[in-house]
């Protein structure tokens, strides 16, 4: 049996490492695919919760946060593809054109 | 009581934004007016719903869904911001060139999101609904496709919507396994039980604090507002200024106010959101006095007045928080109004250089956008004062002395920018000529309604306390 | 077995999430998301939920993973972007997360042990799913639809050719 601190403490790793790909990375894609490891790592904690409680919600939890994950994943593509066709380009650092 | 009539407002908005959406298809491009007022329609439709509703107390979904007097009074409000919103959007959408149909259909999906928000205290519905308002947000801000400055403000607010949206996960994930619950009293209940999983039950409420944080602007939280702000289509930033804001304080309501009520074990939470909202009042109006775009003046304001609603939330009266959203929901959407009405075919005037001497030049114009500037800065008699005078007040009786002093000082600082406009408006000398659209009926009907509301609620703001304190009565919701 | 297929799975699930900060080639980043989404699934298997896992590698690394990697040939950059060369906001950035991780796995010290594993025979078949989303879980299941119909309509408006004035 696996003690499930283990999980949560990867889950935790996870979502730590995706919140520094989200600040490091320089292109929109990969700063998205960063959240969409953030959106992960909280199904893993879900998951693990579920089991340590013994009960379902958990993974029911989870397909609504993956759904929401796929619905994002439309959306936000759409408008990084938007900025790419306005632009050319889709570096972070091109996105300044408002300062203040 | 359970019963299936407590789905009419969410049913009827959705119903609404479908029947746009395929009307959409068979109308010309200079009959889309028409779609809007379908949707005017349909709003006063569910407004009458929640009316019709007030005291009933019906709930469907085993409770998941509940219209408690204060969802319906939330609903309410958030219809009348979304009706005014339409109304100043009408000619905007054809004179900048944005006269998409989906335009009423985002922005209908977006209320109905946030109906979904203040009429259930189930995280999981709660987030489902964000996450239903944020994705219509996301679409609205970029919706002048030809403007780069949209298409960034979209960018913007979706990468780090969905960055806060991923913290807001990872805390509802927390709180589940500290009280294996997601329904808010539930686990405010299960917080104050103190057992081994305190800890990371407060972490969880950590992570969501910081996920709604970037949804209601708070500093350190705020980085996306002012751009976002500035680069989305104008009436979509009164929007986003005023409806997710709304929506964000009635979830930290639901959380928070149960949760403060045991002083000891809240202690660390209220120490963090007193910071919070310190800063945010700080930083928002301190930030706004170097700002030269009146878009992101009014951008740095609104995250200026988050912190004020956040001191509401200090002061763990509800009351005042309601009136002040109330007030800042008319005093916002207005000034708004006032800067759209400042426009012409493709180009707006959003410079304050723009607003010299238009004033006199536009009495009408000037003399509301004035009275709406007197409101956000908090001078009687409009509501903006009365908000902020209930808010400090209730905040001194919790004794949070220092706080309000610091709100106090951070309010005298907010004048200066808002009366910078309005020196602007009314003693510079115009140094080129403003040529506006002044053929714009839905708007002008707009501010005058924000106008009437900033002042009912200012002069005679007694109907509305009653309302408000019987939608509070119920509490806990 | 169970405890050296978990170290194995989170292993490479984290090494290609650090693939994925380190390579430049968006083509790559992208392969190693879906490594890393596949261990994922792995990982929900082990925590018996296998339905999920199934869904998270059908949905996940299929249908999401796709739709990034049809993007990522459509802007086709030639050279892709590395990491941040601002040597602060790397320091920031880790600093950041090693107190993230450090506080919050302190938080999980003595907590959390599973309550009873008898009562988890059942966990995760598909009929309990099921019916659990249509019974208790109704309402957010049908928010779904208005979430999924919102986003359709904003992909749409904004990504389609602009018709002719």
């Amino acid at each position: 049996m696996i003690p499930l601190n283990y999980f949560l403490v990867l889950s935790i790793i996870l979502f730590a490492l995706g919140a520094i790909a989200f600040f490091v990375k320089r292109d929109l894609i990969t700063q998205f695919m960063a959240i969409e490891i953030m959106f992960n790592a909280a199904n893993l904690a879900f998951l693990a919760f579920a089991k340590s409680a013994g009960s379902l919600d958990g993974q029911i939890i989870v397909f609504f946060v993956i759904t929401v994950a796929a619905a994002e994943a439309a959306v936000g593509l759409a408008i990084i593809l938007l900025i790419f066709r306005q632009k050319k380009t889709i570096k972070s650092e091109d996105i300044k054109l408002m300062k203040g | 009581m359970n019963t299936i009539y407590a789905l009419f407002p969410v049913l009827i908005i959705v119903a609404a934004s479908l029947l746009v959406m395929i009307l959409e298809v068979f109308l010309k491009r200079e009959d889309r007016s028409y779609l809007a007022y379908i949707s005017l329609l349909f709003l006063i439709a569910a407004a009458a719903g929640c009316v019709k509703f007030w005291d009933k107390g019906y709930s469907y979904f085993d409770g998941n869904l509940s219209l408690s007097n204060l969802s319906l009074f939330f609903c309410f409000i958030l219809i009348i911001a979304t009706f005014l919103v339409i109304l100043i959007s009408m000619k905007y959408l054809t004179l900048q060139n944005a006269n998409y149909g989906e335009y009423y259909v985002l922005l209908l999906f977006a209320l109905s999101g946030m109906i979904i928000m203040v009429s259930s205290s189930d995280l999981i519905v709660i987030f489902l609904g964000l996450e239903v308002l944020s994705l219509s947000s996301y679409a609205l801000a970029g919706l002048r496709r030809e403007d780069e400055k949209s298409n960034e403000a979209a960018v913007k607010y979706f990468l780090l919507g969905s960055f806060a949206s991923a913290f807001l996960v990872f805390g509802i994930a927390f709180l589940y396994g500290a009280t294996q619950a997601t329904a808010i009293p539930s686990i405010v209940e299960g917080l104050q039980s103190g057992s081994s999983f305190g800890t990371l039950g407060l972490v969880g409420l950590g992570l969501v604090v910081i996920g709604f944080g970037f949804k209601v602007a708070v500093v350190p939280f705020h980085m996306w507002t002012p751009d976002v702000y500035q680069g989305a289509p104008t009436p979509i930033t009164a929007f986003f200024s005023v409806g997710p804001k709304a929506v964000g304080f009635a979830v930290l309501l639901r959380i928070f106010i149960p949760y403060f009520k045991d002083a000891l074990e809240s202690q660390l939470m209220f120490g963090l959101l007193w910071i919070i909202a310190a800063i945010t009042m700080i930083a928002g109006n301190l930030i706004a006095l170097r700002q030269t775009n009146v878009k992101r003046i009014l951008a740095y304001s609104s995250i200026a007045h988050a912190g004020y609603l956040m001191v509401a939330i200090l002061a763990q009266d509800t009351q005042s928080l309601v009136f002040y959203l109330t007030a800042y929901l008319f005093m916002n959407i207005g000034a708004f109004a006032a800067v759209i009405a400042l426009g012409k075919k493709d180009h707006e005037y959003l410079e304050l250089e723009d607003y010299k001497g238009i004033g006199f030049r536009y009495p009408w114009i000037g003399a509301t956008f004035a009275v709406f500037l007197i409101s956000l800065a908090g001078f009687p008699p409009t509501g903006g004062f009365l908000a902020k005078f209930y808010v400090f007040s209730a905040a001194v009786r919790q004794g949070l002395v220092s706080l309000v002093i610091i709100g106090v000082l951070a309010s005298l600082v907010s004048v200066f920018y808002y009366l910078r406009i309005i020196i602007y408006m009314y003693m510079k000398e115009p140094s080129y000529d403003v040529e506006i659209n002044i053929d714009n009926p839905s708007l002008f009907l707009a501010l005058f309604l924000c106008l009437y509301g900033v002042l009912q609620l200012g002069i005679f703001p007694g109907n509305i306390l009653v309302l408000i304190s019987q939608a509070v009565a119920a509490l806990p919701f | 077995m169970a405890h050296f297929l978990f170290f194995l799975l989170a292993i490479i699930c984290i090494a290609s999430v650090l693939g994925m900060i380190i390579s430049k080639d968006q083509a790559y980043t992208a392969l190693f998301l879906i490594v890393a989404f596949v261990c994922m699934g792995g990982l929900f298997g082990l925590l018996e939920a296998p339905f999920i896992a199934a869904v998270q590698i059908i949905i996940y690394a299929g249908a999401i993973m796709i739709l990034f990697i049809f993007v990522v040939m459509m802007i086709n950059l030639r050279k892709g972007v590395g990491p941040e060369k601002k040597k602060w906001t790397m320091y920031f950035a880790v600093v950041i997360a090693a107190v993230l991780v450090v506080e919050l796995v302190l938080t999980l010290k003595g907590t959390l042990e599973p309550i009873s594993s008898a009562a988890l025979e059942s966990l995760g078949s598909p009929t309990d799913l099921g019916r659990l989303l249509f019974t208790k879980y109704l309402y957010p299941f049908e928010i779904t639809s208005i979430l999924i119909i919102a986003a359709l309509v904003g992909a749409i408006v904004l990504v389609k050719k602009r018709d002719k004035e």
